[in-house]
């Protein structure tokens, strides 16, 4: 399955120069394709084991295997991680087709590919990954990937920066997910995932106690990572300002799959986390946090990618929640769901984004209904899924994970409350979205395309700097403005949509268990897998979602269609939460003045005063001023006179008598 | 296996004898032309020589890989007396913690020489003088890899120096603020004082060792280690090695050789130094002062630990505040030196074999990242400021990508083999010092700024102003391509370094795992003795 | 001993010739040369006179060598042949020829008229061996006087130039108050003790009594300073830079190397031999001679422009390292000293034929400018050179490095480990002055060489600077080089090579001189 990526991503870096037209990338998407179908080949073999039996772990070769650490390359099988790479591989595929023609003309059209299928390598080793080592080193190799497709128009600057920025980040939470690793490692003395679980429900961090220090620190740390990769607060900076990538890029990995890899990670440590409640505590309220404060920026923001980037993180939010309270199968359901219903909207987005000619600001849009009525329709089952209005696949995945933490009661309460006001605030942004993208006065680009032809702008440049763009490497704009008119592109929409539609059918409550069941090998030690549904709360909580996400259109509709000014007196009435939720709760000024500026400051204080004033001064010129001097001061005694000379003689050998005498 | 004397004296002799051959700028009356437009110098037959014999080095040096049995003690061994009045020996042999090293500093030496023969302008003038002092530095290097005697090993490890000052006095760069020269004699009376002081160390243990034990004088390794010294001898001892490794490191604050030392040595000269040279200090800790001193190794491992750390900070916030292309790597050299003393004093062998690892990774990352910001300043009019850098990448898809590769392997991405042993590294210190561990992590964030800031500024954003982007010619890739080779060949497989190391690591650090293990651990290995007759055996 | 004087004074005075033979070799080559000297042809004088000194020190060199492994005491105890003797007799000899062949063509053996120059060369040679084989306090004195009376001439060989005679002068002035010192000191050893033979002044002092009185003890000091003088210990050093800069090169090179050679096998004899029951009292006063030496030593010959100042301080400092061995006063030291007395031979010969080679071809002097370029022109010089340099360094590949090893081995085993590491220290200082004479060979063109200050930017130009610029102006320059100044630079430079590879042969020559001192 490895093999079929890393094939694409070779030929496609070793051709770059020789393959015609679009067959780059034609052989990524075949690849992704194989590779989907060997992960639908893994998933029947691995039913045909019987349920006690779908743990499979092979090891292919030593790796750094030394001094009682055992690195290995090993891969582990079992229902968490065929059901990641079913996801993976499947919404690959769609993206990689959609790319097909979204990249079209580009400059960069091989590179792209190859970054796209290594990225996918990257992503199917993090979720095979049998140790904790292969798992690190997917997990980076991932962030590195998203570090390449951010950077993809590397002549923009704002597109390195947040390329940087976004690589920075991820090292952060490599950092915290090998460090914990050592944590862990330091009591059960291996790498290997399973015979760590093993060695700690054997009592590796103590008989039945639970919380036990290290523990808490690894799985905190653990978190950390989780926390950057999947770009929950305070380490989520690097999200929005990765929409620099093509929107493609942010449809899979910032919104489908690498940003999800944090919910993986908990639900693959959870015989750790299970051990360790403070830590999943930590990681529930952060989820919390995440989704109120990333919807309130939502709110505000007028970049559309952004505005989606913020309601994925507070999706993510949703789902790191649900994962560490306990609701595993929830949190991946919902993971699922929303890897349909986001990649399909950032599919939408960047079909506005083409008809836009690479304007990505939703105060230049408006009217896009009846020119982009395909996207209309999709951003709209997009959108609603997103709401969790039924019968759309969000409604169930996401009561699912607010059931149970209602169910847990005590103050998971206020999760549930949390929970149900994040709905509420992300049917109001979402629409917010449609209805002044797609609704209102049709825009200059929108009656043009209504015409039948594209819009290109003269000459493009960089809305957020305002430079001029460069054409060489290629850029977000008139390369890109096929708009939703290529068939690659509405197929992969149309699979996607029906995704969204029904995927949430695999799971009705009180009607079928797909996901649960499936998953349910890989959970068997885990206490809140199984829980006995109060009916009660089952009906309230669907009764409320439903509720909250009509509410929240309703509003969005009233505010943006029926009567703008309200906005306008919203923002003035209300300008310091305004200002807050614009600035994003100021999180890039607060890591910038407490990270960044210390850090460089440092650097400055380094190479301008210490290594000139200590090490070349003091060290360098101490030593050899003294050396000097000394030399000066020889010189000095040497006048050339003899009379001197026969002076010091004698003074010599006074002293050396006066010496000898001292011992008499 | 041919006796290792050949694979010691094989690179001077070509030098020697390149040095002989018949000056070879005299046949060529014309002199082609470079694709920089400039003049090329003809290629010198000095160069052909010296570059067969190191290609014929670098072969030898993969057969002793290739034939070294992993978990045996010293093999090929060659002892004969040097100076009998004295106890030294000639005693040379491949253990497992200089086989891998061998391949590494092989390897290297033939790309610098590779490099010194396709640069845009030709081999360097007088070349036959040139290559010989390479060669001659070659020798020394793996002598002093090779030495199983101390006497032997401090004597190469000040001899490497010498032709190193003859290159960079004679062949160096002037740039801005420098003079070659006082640059040249910095670095060189820098490094020689703990050379020498070394020096002095080396003798007092084989003589203090021998009044100690009542025997002859010999200053054998596999001697030396049947006499242990007493623990004050042996802690003012151990500083004098400590200063000499440390320096040639460079570790902080001893480094203050590094920046001009840097600025003005030639590009393929300064791939060896910075890739190799500071190896051997390493190696030294490793193979000289952990088992010969281990009470001390002890005794110093916080201090060790902490000059580590702050070398490693210290190195990583000046690599991401300084601009000149060469002065990043070089401060990055001294942080990844950081961590690799961090592992060797974490006094275990998680540690102890990530340290290895990381020698020959660094030195693998180093060089070829020097070359590059060559042949970047080829292209940006001659400026190493990454200010005046950028946009390349586009006409220059190659060297992009592998700039990428070996810009990701400085910073120890997970995948390649940098981070396998900067992994061990963490580990072992992790168990020794958790503090440390933690803090020493913010070098490897640090080490994500400055290596893609570095990529980013050479390679993206918009082309600078003077930079004229085309792609590396067939011969720069020569030169690079086989490193990379082998960084992606680490990348999938470390443990063919792990693996032959391992036995001879935890011989080395035995003693002092032993002494730093609390009491009531040590129970099962109790009896120091058998600890000593295990790693006599090594 | 007894025995021997016993019998002596049965049988008369007993000439042993085969002992005394090289010094008469020594003294009647100088007779023979004083003769031709005298006649008037030219070639005589120029080639014929260099040439019968040569093989007046060929014939004491052959006689040496025949004496080799004799072990006796002659002329009534006076002097004694043994190891010690024979091998510090061997240095000296080979300093002398390297001095003959360097002077062969200069101008200061011409100004002095050939015969009288080559004559007081091997006066003085006899001198010094007589003073390395001295076993009385008598034959330490008159052998002393014999090495300096005409040393202080052939420093004013030059007869037209003013610093050579000031340097000849101030040497013969500050040379006579150091003599008259260590008389001092004798006459009160004798004093003390009664006796003028350095084993009976050893019995003496074992015997006890007289060890820690203030006599002996001021004389012991007296002779320190005496010694020290000769040997350029700090801080009676001062008159080393002057004179060494002022006098002809090729006197320079012969006494920066033999006086040290003699001065040395005086200390060993005194002080290990005669006055090894003190040692207590005077090792820690050696012990911190020899630091100051090395400090001051390596210190003053810091940014010198002038390359015999700059060795002139050089030879300070080495003196200072050569200390350290007697200071500990084992075999192991006398030994390690000598070992590093052969090795500085050859390095210093080395520099030296070099200097004299360049100055006579750039008509700078001996500025370290007149080296510039040296590396391209005339390889065969610069080689020989950049090896002393390194070698007085102490860098591996030369036999410095090995007598380094050797001498900090013997103070560790002494108990002496500080000393050890301040030879390391002085080591490092002074790569400060040996370098930049590598640097300006390779590294700097000789174009550049003009556009160089005569002196550096360190200091006035010293008062005393050999060569005035007129005089060096009227000599013709040299073009192409000498034969026998290269043959001395390429074999010195090649022995300091070979011995740094293959330092056997150099144990085994000086295995037994530490054998030689009896009583240790």
């Amino acid at each position: 399955m490895l093999a079929f990526p890393l094939a694409g991503t070779l030929i496609s870096a070793f051709g770059y120069r020789r393959l015609p037209g679009r067959s780059a990338g034609w052989i990524g998407t075949g690849a992704i394709f194989l590779a989907f179908l060997a992960a639908i080949a893994t998933l029947i073999s691995l039913q045909g084991h019987s349920p006690d039996h779908r743990q499979l772990v092979s090891s292919l070769w030593e790796y750094a295997s030394t001094a009682g650490v055992d690195a290995k390359v090993s891969i582990l099988v079992d229902p968490l991680s065929v059901f990641m790479i079913l996801i993976v591989t499947g919404v690959s595929t769609l993206i990689h087709l959609y790319s097909i023609s979204y990249m079209e003309g580009d400059e960069g059209f091989c590179r792209y590919f190859a970054y796209l299928n290594f990225f996918v390598l990257s992503m199917l080793l993090l979720v095979l990954a049998g140790n904790f080592f292969l798992l690190i080193v997917g997990w980076a190799l991932v962030g590195a990937a998203s570090y390449l497709l951010i950077s993809f128009w590397y002549r923009r600057t704002t597109a390195t920066r947040a390329g940087i920025k976004a690589f920075v980040i991820n090292v952060v939470g490599d950092v915290g997910l090998v460090l914990g690793t050592y944590f862990i490692f330091k009591h059960t003395h291996t790498l290997d995932l399973l015979k760590t679980f093993h060695a700690t429900s054997n009592g590796a961090f103590g008989h039945g106690r639970t919380g036990d220090g290290d523990l808490v620190a690894g799985c905190i740390l653990l978190l950390v990572g989780a926390f950057a990769k999947s770009a929950q607060i305070p380490l989520h900076t690097w999200l929005p300002d990765a929409m620099e990538g093509p929107t493609p890029v942010s449809s899979l990995i910032h919104a489908a799959t690498m940003v999800t890899a944090g919910v993986y990670l908990i639900a693959r440590m959870h015989p750790l986390f299970q051990l360790a409640p403070s830590a999943q505590d930590v990681g529930a309220i952060v989820g919390a946090a995440t989704l109120l404060i990333a919807g309130t920026i939502g709110l505000a923001q007028t970049d559309i990618k952004r505005v989606i980037a913020y309601s994925t993180m507070s999706q993510i939010g949703y789902m790191i929640m649900g994962v560490s309270i306990g609701a595993y199968a929830a949190g991946l359901f919902h993971l699922m769901t929303h890897a349909f219903f986001k990649a399909l909207l950032f599919m939408a987005a960047g079909s506005i984004i083409g008809a836009m000619g690479g304007e990505q600001s939703l105060q230049r849009m408006g009217g896009f209904r009846r020119a982009l009525p395909f996207t209309y329709g999709c951003f709209v089952i997009g959108g609603l899924a997103l709401s969790g209005i039924p019968p759309f696949s969000g409604f169930f995945s996401k009561d699912e994970i607010l059931l149970v933490a209602g169910e847990q009661g005590g103050w998971h309460w206020a999760l549930y409350v949390v929970g149900y006001v994040g709905a509420f605030l992300t049917a109001l942004y979402t629409f917010r979205l449609i209805f002044r993208a797609f609704h209102g006065e049709p825009v200059a680009e929108a009656r043009e395309l209504e015409a039948g032809h594209l819009h290109h702008a003269e000459h493009p440049t960089n809305p957020a700097t305002g430079e001029l763009e460069d054409t060489d490497v290629g850029f977000p704009g008139p390369h890109h403005t096929t708009a939703e008119r290529a068939l690659p592109m509405k197929v992969a929409m149309s699979v996607l949509a029906v995704g969204a539609v029904g995927a949430g059918l695999v799971q009705i409550p009180k009607t079928d268990f797909v996901i649960d069941n499936f998953l349910k090998p890989t959970f068997t030690d885990a206490a809140a897998y199984e829980t006995h549904t109060r009916n009660g709360l089952l009906w309230l909580g669907l009764a409320l979602g439903t509720v909250v996400g009509l509410a929240g259109i309703a509003l969005a509709y009233r505010i943006w269609v029926q009567r703008p000014a309200i906005a306008e007196a919203a923002r003035v009435r209300f300008k310091p939460v305004y200002e807050l939720f614009v600035n994003k709760w100021y999180f890039d000024e607060l890591i910038d003045a407490l990270v960044i500026k210390p850090t460089a400051a440092a650097g400055r204080f380094a190479s301008d005063v210490f290594e000139r004033r200590v090490i070349d001064e003091t060290i360098v010129g101490g030593t050899t001023g003294v050396v000097r001097a000394g030399s000066a001061a020889v010189r000095a005694v040497q006048s050339g006179f003899v009379r001197y000379y026969a002076a010091m003689l004698v003074l010599g050998v006074a002293g050396v008598g006066f010496y000898f005498l001292m011992q008499s | 296996m041919p006796p290792l004397s050949i694979l010691l004296w094989l690179p001077a002799a070509c030098g020697l004898l390149g040095a002989l051959l018949p000056a070879g700028a005299a046949r060529i009356p014309t002199p082609a032309t470079a694709p920089g437009g400039k003049v090329r110098r003809p290629s010198s037959p000095a160069g052909i020589v010296a570059l067969l014999g190191s290609l014929a080095a670098l072969g030898l040096a993969i057969a002793y890989i290739a034939d070294y049995k992993a978990g045996g003690g010293p093999q090929h061994v060659t002892d004969t007396m040097w100076i009998s009045s004295l106890g030294i020996h000639y005693k040379l042999a491949v253990t497992g913690l200089n086989v891998i090293l061998l391949g590494m500093t092989t390897l290297l030496f033939a790309a610098a020489i590779l490099a010194s023969n396709v640069r845009a302008g030709g081999p360097p003038e007088r070349p036959r003088l040139f290559y010989f002092q390479l060669l001659l530095a070659e020798s020394a290097v793996i002598g002093a890899f090779l030495a199983q005697d101390l006497i032997l090993f401090v004597a190469f490890f000040d001899l490497m120096l010498i032709p190193f000052y003859f290159l960079i006095g004679t062949w160096g760069r002037d740039p801005e603020g420098s003079t070659r020269v006082r640059a040249t004699t910095k670095l060189v009376i820098y490094t020689l004082v703990g050379s020498l002081l070394m020096l002095a160390g080396a003798v007092a243990t084989g003589v203090l060792s021998a009044q100690q034990g009542g025997g002859h004088v010999d200053f054998a390794f596999s001697a030396l280690q049947h006499m242990p010294l007493s623990t004050g001898s042996q802690e003012w001892i151990f500083l004098m090695f400590a200063a000499a490794f440390l320096v040639k490191m460079p570790a902080f604050p001893l480094h203050g050789w590094m920046p001009d030392g840097y600025r003005a040595m030639p590009v393929e000269v300064l791939m060896v130094f910075s890739g190799v040279l500071s190896k051997v200090g390493a190696y030294g800790f490793l193979a000289v002062v952990l088992p010969l001193f281990p009470r001390a190794a002890v005794h110093f491992q916080t201090v060790m630990l902490l000059v580590a750390l702050a070398s490693i900070i210290y190195g990583s916030a000046q690599a991401f505040t300084q601009t000149d292309a060469r002065l990043i790597a070089g401060y990055s050299s001294v942080a990844q030196l950081g961590f690799i003393t961090l592992g060797i004093f974490a006094l275990n062998s998680q540690g102890a074999q990530g340290a290895l690892l990381q020698m020959v990774n660094h030195a693998l990352v180093v060089a070829p990242l020097l070359f590059i910001v060559a042949l970047l300043a080829e292209r940006a009019g001659g400026s190493e400021d990454i200010r005046r850098m950028g946009g390349i990448a586009f006409r220059a898809p190659v060297l992009a990508s592998v700039f990428l590769i070996v810009a990701l392997a400085t910073l120890a991405m997970p995948g390649s083999g940098n981070f396998a042993g900067e992994f061990l590294i963490l580990l072992g210190v992790f168990k020794a010092k958790q503090a440390i561990a933690i803090i020493a992590f913010a070098g490897v964030v640090m080490a994500s700024v400055y290596a893609l800031r570095l990529f980013i500024r050479a390679m993206h954003n918009r082309v600078g102003p003077g930079v004229t982007p085309r792609e590396m010619t067939v011969r720069d890739g020569a030169v690079l391509v086989p490193i990379v080779a082998v960084i992606l060949f680490f990348a999938l497989y470390p443990q063919l370094a792990l693996k032959r190391s391992e036995r001879s690591v935890q011989g080395a650090v035995a003693q002092a795992q032993v002494l730093t293990t609390p009491r009531h651990l040590s129970a099962r290995v109790t009896d120091l003795d058998q600890v000593f007759n295990a790693t006599s055996q090594e | 001993m007894t025995f021997l004087l016993a019998t002596a004074h049965l049988k008369g005075p007993h000439v042993d010739f085969g002992g005394l033979s090289p010094l008469i070799a020594l003294l009647g080559g100088a007779v023979i040369v004083l003769m031709f000297g005298l006649i008037g042809s030219q070639w005589v004088r120029a080639q014929l006179v260099p040439a019968l000194s040569l093989g007046a020190l060929g014939a004491a060199l052959g006689l040496t060598i025949w004496q080799w492994g004799a072990e006796k005491s002659i002329v009534s105890g006076a002097l004694r042949i043994d190891a010690l003797s024979l091998v510090l007799n061997l240095v000296l000899i080979a300093g002398g020829i390297c001095a003959v062949l360097l002077a062969w063509r200069s101008r200061a053996a011409e100004e002095a008229a050939h015969g009288e120059f080559h004559a007081l060369l091997l006066t003085s040679v006899a001198g010094m061996s007589l003073l390395a084989s001295a076993q009385n306090t008598v034959a330490l004195f008159v052998g002393l006087e014999l090495l300096s009376i005409p040393l202080y001439v052939l420093c004013a060989t030059e007869m037209r130039r003013e610093h050579s005679l000031e340097s000849g002068l101030k040497y013969l002035i500050v040379g006579s108050v150091g003599s008259a010192t260590l008389l001092y000191g004798l006459a009160m050893i004798y004093g003390a003790t009664g006796t003028t033979d350095f084993s009976g002044i050893a019995a003496k002092l074992a015997a006890g009594g007289v060890s820690s009185d203030v006599l002996t003890l001021t004389g012991i000091a007296l002779c320190v300073g005496g010694l020290c003088f000769k040997a350029s210990i700090a801080p009676f050093h001062q008159w080393t830079p002057d004179v060494y800069e002022g006098a002809p090169t090729p006197v320079t090179a012969f006494m920066a190397v033999t006086t040290k050679v003699a001065a040395f096998g005086a200390f060993l004899r005194f002080f290990d031999v005669a006055l090894i029951e003190t040692q207590s009292s005077w090792a820690p006063a050696l012990a911190a001679l020899a630091t100051i030496t090395i400090i001051v030593g390596n210190v003053g010959a810091l940014g010198q422009s002038s390359l015999k100042r700059m060795l002139a301080y050089s030879s300070v400092a080495q003196a200072g390292y050569m200390l350290a061995g007697i200071v500990v006063a084992t075999k192991l030291g006398a030994q390690a000293t000598v070992l590093y007395l052969v090795v500085y031979l050859m390095m210093n010969m080395a520099a030296f034929a070099t200097i004299v080679a360049r100055e006579r071809a750039t008509g700078q002097g001996d500025s370290i400018a007149s080296l510039a370029g040296l590396g391209r022109e005339h390889p065969l010089l610069a080689w020989p050179m950049t090896l002393a340099m390194l070698g007085l360094a102490g860098i591996p590949a030369t036999a410095g490095l090995i007598g380094k090893i050797y001498l900090i081995e013997a103070t560790v085993d002494g108990g002496y480990a500080w000393l050890g590491v301040v030879i390391v220290l002085g080591s490092m200082i002074s790569l400060g002055y040996y370098l930049p004479v590598i640097a300006a060979m390779w590294m700097r063109d000789a174009s550049a060489a003009g556009a160089l200050p005569r002196s550096g930017g360190e200091g006035p130009l010293p008062a005393l600077a050999g060569g005035s610029a007129e005089l060096d102006e009227q000599e013709p320059r040299v073009r192409g080089l000498q034969l026998e100044v290269v043959l001395v630079a390429v074999v010195a430079g090649a022995a300091t090579l070979f011995f740094g590879i293959v330092p056997q042969p150099l144990f085994e020559l000086v295995r037994h001189t530490g054998s030689a001192l009896g009583l240790l």
